[in-house]
């Protein structure tokens, strides 16, 4: 399976998708077909992370014979004007991009079948031309696999929409009595993740040395410092043990920006990442499909594995269970696994995709952003400490509450590592405590204001490759001639007349030379 | 905070030689720097210094109790105190922890204090007991205290707070619970002498301790864990009145002795003087039983029916009568918070002469007006005494209320036959109470001075801007007494007792011509007058005062120190102006004409506005230059426009958010003043203030109904800068009451050749004062004239009003 390079898949996101739609759009289109094809779990994962409009353009179509509407007859059932088209416009573009949908213009061709190499990145943008010209063009439909799956789905009523049918039941009573018993409960499960996700983040960072060994505490073959670097995160400086390291050493300005990110997008940018690597070891389109069932089964419910996965999905459960995904047990040497709260926000639908506030880390805002600039955080989580170290200095440690400030040298800091100061407001504001949440802004303006003040000051100065003309004689014409031609062609960055010396731009300097010559040989010559 | 930081348990000991004392917001450097040093911008403010890493700081170890939520504050081993002001128990907390520690900031949500040895010197003062701080703190606390915090608490309160010195029957007793303390200070000599022979040697005199029903209360109330305040309901004086007569009544606690030992009255102040730190140890606290005081003739004062008192009013002075006696020490309360109607109910309460000590003659004016207007004293009771006003005394044996400056009482040198005689009044009577205005300006020595002039029961230190644990400090908390109260800005914001300003920031760019002479060293005597004369500056105060003076009807102060750029700015606008050599006379027609005449809208000040000028008017403030980095002046600026306004008065309840004054500081970008302005800005930033920075304050359509909005007009103002006399594009060096005050303070340091300093130098001072005013009187000296060498450039008379007055001449 082939999945477009890591650098480029931030780039070809539209700015609204969610981090599952941008995952789904960054596949190639024949991969992306197999996985609805070959999976129920992907068809439902990809409806689920599109929003109402699309939900029911989808479904209604879907039990239409041929799956396909005229887009003039779409238009139609659009109620609310502008406003409805343009969200319309959107849904439509989404389906698009996660190819549920095409379009088939005259002469009952699909359009996308004319360029299969077109750029995915295109896909759906044709929706909002549409917008622009007025009118929804040609017909809209379903892809026939897609179709199937839902209308299977919506027939079963999603129960046993696989053959194997999963869970921990079939067993006898006495198996599963113990099974029960060795399931955690909630809270701890969900503090066994997050502990999980926090070792991870720590590692990155260089504070923590959990994930530094391969295999140390869980049998995985992941290894997080080789999936940081793929994913661009940090770069070789990074990979020296612990006491070697420097605090944040190594961490790349997309690593940061990681950082600061909700925990559903952490996941996914380490998952895309993960299956990439996959994707050259065995089927990525049987990991994937079984990542995406993943995301619909119950957290803190035990499903076996021994006898009912493959060994593909099995070593995919030993991974994800070391990323803290999944959790893992043995009732008499049969393997269950459980999927964690931070599984289940995976492909999470499109309400959830702004906020993070089904996320299971940050369920619950922790900052309180003072004006006088102090910052103050109800957390012992080091993570979170870490987080809020990269751009504030950090003056008070309590048991449960972290004091810092934030100044111009510590956010000046952060910026200069490739935060940038919109990120620090965005985090703020995301984790901002249930106390300042009620108040409008959550952030006092002026801070965040003076966070952005202090980034522009330090784009204040501009540097320019340039060439130094100077020794110019000191009387004539030659000086002022030189200088004219530089203003005429705007390659002129700075004079001094007194010492006759000026700045071109290194860019026209080759084409200075000849007039400059020219010159010289014309007012020498007089 | 690096290695600067003190551990508390090994150097705070407080039987050192001097109080010991974290290191604190240095406003002691900014007492002495009304000068062009920029001595305290340098000092870096410990209380604010961050380390690299937790370092010292790391409490994490500290044990969470189980229902730590339900809790309010953290307690740092390093003394370092966190409370959530959104806990429902806040005011309870924030009354009790306003007794025993330092506020270092309080913003909306969450407040920072700090315990020092002073601030529980004052909890001691005002009753509370060791015990009872470290129970109370406790239950309050979200961990479990750790040992260096009883340790600290417990050596903070050894010796401070034991000790009282109590008029009581016009006797003066030194009180104390523990008599093993008397004993050890009977072993001095000057102490033993000082005891009043014939009550034997070794007993004492043993009497039933009061009740320290304010400090009781304070402890009752974290109890219940909600307050039983009336916040927000005004209380009428006189129902009030009665309530403290009878809750404030001296009442004696049957569980604690209290052993005392009688001393002379002559030697009163040596006891009091061998008792502080650095001789014994054991400060004196002074209380004053005016309720038994025969000797001295009752003042017939009584609140008018219609004053109200505040909660906050109430709650301060509670601390000060908590055991029915009058006690010692500071109030401090925001600018317009309403200060002296405090000091005037503590007289009121007292009813015994008393002594009013402020900073200008204007504010005695002000003073002796209030003092009119809230209680049913008249001008036969009031005495005014400044250079211009010498009232005259009534007979020694009626009480009166004098009010007075630092100055006039504590000048010395030759003074005249008038001023001889009231001084000689002032001296000769014991007044029972003393209220001292603006306590934070006036320097230790004079304090001493005027102290020991002035024999006074109770002394009572207002302010708004308290400066905070520096040697200053030091010295008011003996030589006046501990802080009693300090009100929080926001919850008086928040309750509308004070007005909401919305403070700004406004960012002028330099003009190309005037940065280039900025950093052209040539000029660098200049660099202050080419910042405040930026021509985008001058816009913008433009566009500023139109604006408010036209659209939203306001009355507006725009405040400079530059003595050249506020005569340049007002005779440009054309609006009046008041500095340093405009006369008293002038000054109140000024400022008469502002508050009652719809044709005066902006007026400008010089920085003798700063402080105690009473303008409830105003309620906008416009600030084109400033002394240097000095948060107080900052502080003492906002407080002009800090009166609550007529809508929040008249009860209506005004949008929260909605702004109502406002505080604009222009400030000319990549210069000195960026430093200095958010320098300046951290006090009120503490208290909870915020300051919006606008980059793009004028519009281009607005800028070119503006002046020097063209090149030309701006170079013609560069050349007027630039060929402008030194002294002249100096900042003002006020050769009034107050700067005098600033001045004596440092004699002979200040080697600055502007006018003023010659008469530092001279010690002419305060000899200086009485001639000045009288200027072009009888008593013209030349010789002083001279010194006080006051450029010949400087016209002493407002532009405008002069220009009226020759327009009144042609007239004739």
């Amino acid at each position: 399976m082939d999945v477009n390079g890591p650098s480029t898949s931030h780039a070809r996101a539209h700015p609204s998708d969610g981090a599952f739609v941008t995952f789904l759009s960054t596949l190639k289109d024949d991969s992306l077909d197999e996985l609805y094809e070959s999976s129920v779990w992907a068809v439902l994962a990809a409806l689920r992370a599109c929003d109402a409009i699309g939900k029911q353009i989808v479904l209604r179509l879907s039990f239409v014979s041929g799956g396909s509407i005229a887009g003039a007859e779409l238009e139609r059932w659009i109620a609310d004007g502008d406003a409805g088209r343009r969200a319309t416009a959107r849904a439509l573009g989404r389906l698009s991009r996660v190819r549920a949908i095409e379009r088939v213009v005259d002469g009952g061709e699909a359009r996308e079948a004319n360029a299969m190499e077109v750029d995915v990145g295109t896909r759906g943008r044709d929706f909002e031309e549409d917008l622009e010209r007025g009118s929804f063009v040609g017909t809209i439909r379903v892809r026939p696999a897609f179709a199937a799956h839902v209308r299977r789905a919506l027939e079963r009523g999603f129960v046993g929409l696989d053959a194997d049918g999963g869970g921990a039941e079939g067993g006898d009573d006495v198996v599963e009595l113990e099974v029960e018993k060795k399931v955690p409960d909630r809270a701890t499960l969900s503090a066994y993740a997050k502990s999980k996700w926090e070792d991870l983040l720590l590692t990155l960072t260089g504070a923590s040395d959990a994930f530094s060994k391969p295999g140390s505490k869980v049998s995985g073959r992941l290894d997080a410092q080789a999936l940081f670097r793929a994913a661009g995160l940090t770069t070789s400086d990074a990979s020296g043990d612990k006491k070697a390291r420097k605090r944040n050493a190594g961490v790349t300005a997309e690593g940061f920006r990681f950082l600061l990110t909700t925990a559903q997008e952490q996941v996914w940018v380490l998952l895309t990442q993960y299956i990439r690597d996959e994707s050259r070891t065995a089927s990525a389109t049987s990991a994937i499909s079984f990542l995406l069932r993943l995301t619909f089964q119950r957290p803190g419910r035990a499903y076996a594995m021994t006898g009912v996965l493959s060994d593909t999905e099995q070593d995919v459960v030993r991974d994800l269970t070391h990323l803290g995904l999944l959790y893992t047990f043995d009732v008499k040497k049969r393997w269950y696994y459980v999927p964690t709260l931070l599984s289940s926000g995976l492909s999470g639908g499109f309400a959830s995709d702004d906020g993070d506030n089904r996320a299971m880390v940050s369920a619950e805002g922790h900052v309180i952003v003072e004006t006088n600039y102090r910052v103050y955080a109800y957390t012992s989580s080091l993570v979170e400490m870490e987080i809020l170290r990269l751009f504030t200095r950090a003056d008070y440690r309590l048991p449960n509450l972290y004091v810092g400030m934030l100044t111009r040298e510590s956010v000046q800091n952060a910026l200069r590592a490739g935060v940038d100061a919109e990120q620090i407001v965005a985090y703020l504001r995301a984790h901002a405590h249930k106390q300042v949440r009620k108040k409008k802004p959550s952030v006092p303006g002026t801070v965040c204001d003076q966070i952005r003040l202090w980034a522009r000051d330090m784009m204040r100065v501009r540097s320019d490759e340039c060439v130094l003309y100077c020794d110019f004689p000191p009387v004539g014409g030659f000086y002022n001639a030189v200088v004219a031609e530089a203003t005429k062609r705007g390659a002129l960055l700075w004079r001094d007349d007194i010492g006759r010396k000026l700045t071109v731009r290194a860019d026209a300097h080759e084409a200075m030379k000849p007039v400059v010559a020219a010159l010289k040989q014309s007012l020498g010559d007089t | 905070m690096g290695g600067g930081r003190v551990k508390l348990s090994v150097k705070m000991r407080v039987k050192s030689e001097r109080a010991p004392r974290v290191s604190f917001l240095n406003e002691d450097a900014e007492l002495n720097d009304y000068g062009p040093s920029e001595s305290d911008s340098d000092l870096e403010d410990a209380l604010w210094g961050g380390g690299d890493g937790f370092g010292d700081n790391d409490f994490s170890a500290l044990e969470l109790k189980p229902d730590h939520a339900n809790r309010p504050l953290w307690v740092c081993d390093d003394g370092r105190i966190f409370l959530e002001s959104f806990s429902p128990v806040y005011k309870a907390a924030y009354d009790f922890l306003i007794s025993v520690a330092e506020p270092v900031c309080r913003p909306a949500n969450m407040h920072e204090y700090v315990l020092t040895p002073h601030s529980l010197y004052a909890a001691v003062s005002v009753g509370l007991e060791t015990s009872t701080i470290l129970s109370v703190l406790d239950r309050l606390s979200k961990t479990h205290l750790s040992e260096e915090i009883h340790d600290f608490v417990h050596q903070c309160t050894e010796n401070y707070g034991k000790v009282k010195l109590v008029l009581q029957r016009n006797k003066f007793y030194l009180e104390s619970n523990d008599p093993k303390i008397l004993q050890e200070l009977l072993q001095d000599d000057v102490i033993r002498a000082a005891r009043v022979a014939g009550s034997g040697n070794a007993s004492f005199h043993v009497s039933h301790a009061l009740k320290e029903k304010g400090a009781q209360k304070l402890v009752d109330i974290t109890e219940e864990g909600q307050d039983d305040d009336t916040a927000g309901v005004d209380v009428p004086a006189d129902g009030l009145d009665a309530k403290y007569q009878q809750e404030f009544l001296p009442e004696y606690d049957p569980d604690r002795q209290m052993h005392s030992f009688e001393i002379e009255a002559r030697q009163v102040e040596h006891v009091k003087q061998r008792c502080l730190p650095g001789n014994l140890g054991y400060p004196t606290l002074e209380e004053y039983d005016f309720r038994n005081d025969t000797r001295n003739p009752d003042l017939n004062i009584e609140l008018k029916p219609m004053t109200r008192i505040r909660p906050y009013q109430e709650k301060s002075l509670s601390k000060m009568f908590g055991n029915g006696r009058a006690r010692s020490g500071i109030i401090v309360l925001p600018c317009g918070a309403g200060k002296s109607l405090t000091g005037i109910a503590a007289a009121a309460r007292i009813r015994k002469s008393c002594l009013c000590l402020c900073t200008s003659s204007v504010s005695v004016d002000q003073w002796s007006a209030q003092f009119k207007l809230w209680t049913n004293l008249t001008d036969l009771n009031i005495v005014r005494f400044t250079s211009q006003n010498k009232d005259e005394f009534p007979p020694p044996g009626e009480a009166c209320v004098c009010v007075t400056t630092y100055n006039m009482v504590s000048a010395g040198g030759k003074r005249s036959e008038g001023s001889e005689r009231i001084l000689e009044a002032i001296r000769s009577r014991e007044w029972g109470c003393m209220l001292l205005d603006e306590v934070h300006v006036v320097p230790a020595a004079m304090f001493r001075k005027v102290i020991g002039i002035t024999k006074a029961h109770c002394k009572l230190g207002l302010t708004a801007t308290l400066v905070r644990e520096d040697d200053k400090v030091d010295h008011l908390n003996f030589l006046i007494g501990p802080k009693l109260y300090e009100a929080n800005w926001l919850d008086l914001q928040r309750d509308g007792h004070i007005a909401n300003v919305q403070c700004v920031e406004v960012w002028c760019p330099m003009t190309a011509e005037f940065f280039r002479k900025y950093c052209d060293s040539n000029y660098s005597n200049k660099k202050q007058v080419l910042y405040c004369m930026n021509p985008n500056k001058f816009m913008a105060c433009q566009f500023l005062m139109q604006f408010h003076e036209q659209q939203r009807k306001d009355k507006v102060i725009v405040f400079s120190d530059n003595i050249f750029a506020l005569r340049e700015y007002a005779t440009a606008l054309r609006r009046p102006l008041i500095y340093g050599d405009t006369s008293h006379a002038e000054r109140t027609r000024v400022l008469h004409a502002f508050k009652y005449s719809n044709e005066i809208n902006t007026i400008f000040l010089s920085k003798v506005g700063d402080n105690s000028i009473d303008i409830p008017e105003a309620n906008v403030i416009i600030q084109i230059s400033s002394h240097a980095g000095s948060r107080r002046q900052e502080a003492q600026r906002l407080g002009r426009i800090l009166r609550p306004k007529a809508a929040q008065l008249s009860g209506k309840k005004t949008n929260a958010d909605e702004h109502n004054a406002f505080f604009y500081s222009l400030v000319s970008t990549d210069t000195a003043e960026m430093y200095y302005s958010t320098k300046r800005q951290q006090f009120l930033i503490q208290q909870g203030y915020a300051f919006k920075v606008v980059t793009d304050l004028i519009g281009p359509q607005d800028k070119q109904q503006l002046m020097y909005s063209t090149q030309e007009k701006q170079l013609d103002l560069l050349a007027k800068v630039l060929s402008a006399g030194e002294a002249e594009a100096g900042e003002e060096v006020l050769p009034d009451d107050e700067d005098a005050i600033r001045k004596a303070q440092k004699p002979a340091g200040a080697a600055r050749r502007t006018a003023g300093s010659m008469t530092a130098l001279s010690g002419a001072d305060g000899a200086y004062m009485e001639f000045d005013a009288q200027r072009g009187g009888v008593k013209k000296k030349p010789s002083f004239q001279r010194a006080s060498g006051a450029p010949k450039s400087v016209k002493p008379k407002n532009p405008i009003l002069r220009e009226r007055d020759a327009m009144l001449r042609g007239k004739k």
